[in-house]
């Protein structure tokens, strides 16, 4: 199994590492060129953003938001005490016998 | 919220927009419960961070397949300052650090967050994000120099 990477500063001067020295290490690695095209490679995995993303994110979020009304509104319906087969027969489902 | 989703689910960019959405709702419903202690984008990253976590953990039993890459990644790669294979074995290797680093790493690069404002949005230690940032950059490094 996968040992666990240490997370407290504890846990780290046990292993001989000290917080002065991972944020020395962590300087380093920022001005790194390999790492300027690593960066580079996760601005093209994550960071690309289509034009269209927000236009079909609203138009989701309206849709489902108006799905969870429309569930919300039927579950308000049978907390009232009708019927579930007049509520489905209502949204277009036959009753069941 | 979207390089940040994509970031935790390793690139799947429909799951990333789904989870996207799904934090809008969230956020559209509990805006009240927003307190103002932390800048709201802090808290908006927060929710987007926990949305993809629960998304992801729920899909836990649909195991990856690490020869098929998302189409739109392949497509993106045309444009890479990397070589498709070292964009493709960046692929592999974020999608082996674990989620909270990937978080780590795409509000620190992306988005370019403090260590204490990621700490803030992700609720962890300052140490933690240190040590993983660390650890991963360092991970994603070797992982391409194996390629070059």
């Amino acid at each position: 199994m996968e040992s666990r990477t240490p997370q407290t500063p504890a846990e780290l001067e046990a292993l001989g590492v000290s917080e002065a020295e991972i944020d020395e290490r962590l300087e380093q690695q920022h001005h790194d060129a390999a790492f300027a095209t690593l960066r580079a490679g996760l601005q093209t995995l994550w960071g690309e953003i289509d034009d269209d993303f927000e236009d079909r994110s609203v138009r989701r979020v309206r849709e489902r938001l108006l799905n969870r009304e429309a569930l919300a509104t039927l579950g308000d319906l049978l907390g009232l005490g009708l019927h579930a087969g007049r509520v489905l027969f209502a949204a277009g489902e036959a009753p069941e016998e | 919220m979207l390089r940040l989703a994509r970031s935790i689910v390793a690139g799947d960019q429909d799951l990333a927009e789904e989870i996207v959405q799904e934090s809008l709702i969230k956020i559209w419903r509990g805006l009240h419960t927003y307190r103002g202690e932390a800048p709201i984008e802090h808290w908006i990253m927060r929710v987007t961070h926990n949305t993809a976590v629960s998304t992801l953990r729920a899909r836990r039993e649909d195991p990856w397949d690490p020869t098929e890459l998302p189409e739109r990644e392949v497509v993106s790669a045309e444009r890479s300052a990397l070589a498709r294979e070292d964009l493709r074995a960046l692929t592999v290797a974020v999608r082996e650090l674990d989620e909270l680093s990937r978080a780590i790493l795409a509000l620190r690069e992306m988005e370019g967050m403090s260590y204490e404002e990621i700490a803030e949005t992700l609720e962890v230690s300052v140490g933690v994000v240190k040590i993983r940032l660390f650890r991963a950059r360092a991970r994603l490094r070797e992982e391409l120099d194996l390629e070059q």
